[in-house]
């Protein structure tokens, strides 16, 4: 049935502009005809000049992606509904790789697979289209990972550091807070220029609007795009959705920008793209993922990274200059009951940089972010953390996994010796003080003054489930007394005698006029 | 145009036919081509069809029919290719054979057939005109097809393989509708 209202692009006037901007020279084009149509691919006999990874164009303004190129017959996904397809239709190449609108105008918005505005907020104003599948910058283009991104939250931030370009996985079971990390890493970004893409692959509708939702209330949405591909739409959409995110945020480390990409998750990409690939009658293998599931991952991640000035140089032609760009990612992989030995996380583990695993375990126990220091690395984050928390959070990681070691053994023990007991209460006093709230990232300035504390022995007389009342109290009179301090060491982020004695006198005058 | 998996099938026979064929020069192309054809026409039949099905016939009954049928425009070469095919159960398949041998032959000696679909039937010394340009254009010597089809109200389309030029009127009409409706 017609729509029985007219919409605003219903003007005459806007009818007459485009009536005159029509094109009416002779089409020329490559066409096939729809041989098959099942499951969301397409068959295509004809089509002899296509290219892979090139878009055909079906009826109704439907798009489809060119994936096997056979001797008779072009295999491809059709990029959204098929339900108006039918065998014996045209196809028709478009001679054009499958692209995406890229650019600030897209902060902001909630955007499909392929850069469509689905926020209700009108049509996205870029004229800048880059396209989805590009090739990581080679190795003279890169620089090391040297400047800290901050995710805010204690626990990441002093055990597994994250450098801008780093690709830092979050790998843990469902209901983990997985995308808890990520959200409040994206929201600690707000005022420090960092760009954030989020990523949504394959989940319900409801989970997105929840997380948009907050990112908006926490003043995170201005400096974000999210990409969504939920469970509903086609699974090459879901596959297609973090290469479309990754360009977007290379736009960000071309122009000598810093962004940070999260591809929620990749488990569900890699289903997307096994579903695709055993319709297109490519030979299973583990787990009857396609042979080329590394591939996959491996040519998104590395993607992501630091580059040279001579690189931003280049890509800006010659608009920017002396700057370097960083798309830093944190790709997302659920597990079953614990088991990262599965195939597509070992894949994943061993593309990235260092892992973030979380666990079940300490989640009901209450220590959340629930991160299990002992399997969670990061192999170039240390070289990136800022010059305070490397003093203050040095041995944390370590010493925590061997508390876990010796918590769980003394167990069995009915007597400690004075040093055991020591360092299990310490162990207990550092757990307590790594919990953190959802939503409430700190700054580094926070997290030195409570890391202090506990270094210097000053929670040492504070009952255990009173910790994080002190922790709040400290700093609430951190932040209102001490402005100078604070101002102090989030610019320069040095560790000295001076900041020392400052953090010393903050602590004492504190717990002067404070019970607990 | 062929489809489905017959071509694949069909492939094999019509290279071998046609490079044996080639060896023997023109006038033996032309003649295979031939063959071919009037075979293609025979299994096509519907009675011919519910044979090919019919299990009481056997592969060597089929061979002798169509041998008895085509006997003389056949030499040995082609008695066998027709046994072979009797053979391996696959004289089904001549239609596709047929075509694709036809389609080696244009395509090695630079034909290509060019289908012109137009609004209005198009005059002898027009499609002496469009011959020289598609000629200039493809680099191939052109043979034209014309059709009429008055749904295209006005224009024509033009189409030679999977390459089509369409300066219909129909077309600028759909693509006018789809510019107006879809957002830019």
């Amino acid at each position: 049935m017609q729509p029985t209202q007219l919409s605003p692009s219903e003007i005459s006037e806007l009818i007459k502009q485009r009536i005159q901007k029509f094109d009416i020279k002779a089409e020329i084009r490559t066409e096939g005809t729809i041989v098959s149509l099942k499951d969301g691919i397409v068959r295509i006999h004809g089509l002899a000049d296509v290219m892979q990874g090139e878009m055909i164009e079906f009826a109704g303004n439907t798009y489809g992606l060119a994936l096997n190129l056979e001797r008779d017959y072009v295999g491809a996904v059709v990029l959204g509904r098929t339900d108006h397809l039918a065998e014996g239709q045209t196809a028709k190449c478009t001679g054009r790789i499958l692209e995406v609108p890229v650019g600030e105008a897209l902060l902001g918005r909630v955007v499909d697979a392929l850069g469509n505005p689905i926020d209700g907020k009108g049509p996205i104003h870029t004229q800048q289209t880059a396209p989805v599948e590009k090739v990581a910058p080679g190795v003279i283009f890169r620089q090391p990972v040297s400047q800290p991104l901050q995710t805010g939250l204690k626990s990441i931030d002093s055990m597994v550091p994250i450098g801008r370009g780093q690709r830092e996985l979050i790998i843990g079971d469902r209901q983990t807070g997985k995308t808890a990390v990520a959200i409040d890493t994206i929201i600690n970004q707000r005022g420090t220029n960092v760009k954030c893409i989020y990523v949504a692959i394959g989940q319900k509708s409801s989970s997105v609007a929840t997380v948009v939702r907050k990112l908006e209330e926490h003043d995170a949405m201005a400096h974000t795009i999210v990409v969504v591909a939920s469970a509903a739409e086609a699974a090459a959409l879901q596959f297609i959705a973090p290469y479309s995110g990754c360009t977007m945020g290379e736009y960000f480390r071309d122009q000598g920008e810093d962004a940070l990409i999260i591809y929620d998750d990749l488990t569900k990409q890699a289903w997307a793209y096994r579903q695709i690939s055993l319709l297109l009658r490519r030979p299973p293998g583990r787990e009857a993922y396609p042979g080329d599931i590394f591939y996959l991952h491996s040519r998104l991640l590395e993607r992501a990274s630091r580059v040279n000035e001579a690189y931003v140089d280049i890509a800006t032609q010659g608009r920017v200059k002396g700057k370097t760009g960083s798309l830093t990612a944190l790709p997302v992989i659920e597990t079953q009951a614990g088991d990262v030995s599965a195939f597509v996380s070992t894949n994943v583990i061993s593309i990235t940089d260092g892992q973030i695993f979380l666990e079940t375990d300490l989640f009901n126990s209450g220590i959340r972010p629930a991160i299990n220091a002992g399997l969670s690395v990061s192999r170039v984050g240390g070289a990136a953390q800022t010059h305070i928390m490397k003093k203050l959070a040095g041995g944390i990681r370590i010493a925590q996994a061997q508390y876990r070691e010796l918590a769980a053994f003394s167990q069995f023990l009915s007597d400690l010796d004075e040093a055991t007991r020591k360092q299990l209460e310490r162990g207990q006093r550092i757990t307590e003080v790594m919990k953190q709230k959802q939503y409430q990232p700190l700054s580094v300035a926070e997290m030195v003054m409570i890391l202090f504390a506990t270094d210097q022995g000053y929670l040492d007389d504070v009952p255990l489930h009173k910790i994080a009342e002190f922790e709040h109290e400290l700093l609430s009179d951190f932040r209102t007394h001490y402005t100078d301090l604070m101002e102090n060491i989030n610019q320069t982020g040095r560790y000295n005698d001076e900041i020392a004695t400052q953090l010393h006198h903050v602590i004492k005058e504190f717990k002067k006029t404070h019970t607990w | 145009m062929n489809t489905g998996k017959m071509t694949v099938i069909a492939r094999p026979y019509a290279i071998a036919a046609f490079e044996y064929a080639l060896k023997n020069g023109h006038e033996d192309l032309l003649a295979w081509e031939s063959l071919l054809e009037i075979a293609a026409l025979i299994a096509e039949d519907t009675a011919m069809q519910r044979l090919f099905s019919n299990p009481q016939i056997t592969s060597n009954q089929l061979g002798d029919l169509f041998i008895s049928i085509l006997h003389d425009r056949l030499d040995e070469g082609k008695e066998n290719f027709i046994r072979l095919l009797a053979e391996n159960q696959r004289l089904s398949v001549v239609p596709e054979i047929a075509s694709l041998f036809k389609l080696y032959r244009q395509s090695r000696e630079k034909i290509v057939t060019v289908d012109v679909t137009s609004a209005v039937p198009l005059s002898e010394s027009y499609q002496q005109h469009l011959i020289t340009v598609l000629t200039k254009r493809l680099q191939q010597t052109i043979s034209l097809s014309c059709t009429v089809d008055p749904s295209l109200m006005g224009g024509a389309v033009i189409r030679a393989g999977d390459r089509v030029i369409d300066g219909s009127i129909r077309n600028k009409l759909n693509r006018l509708k789809e510019f107006i409706i879809g957002i830019s």
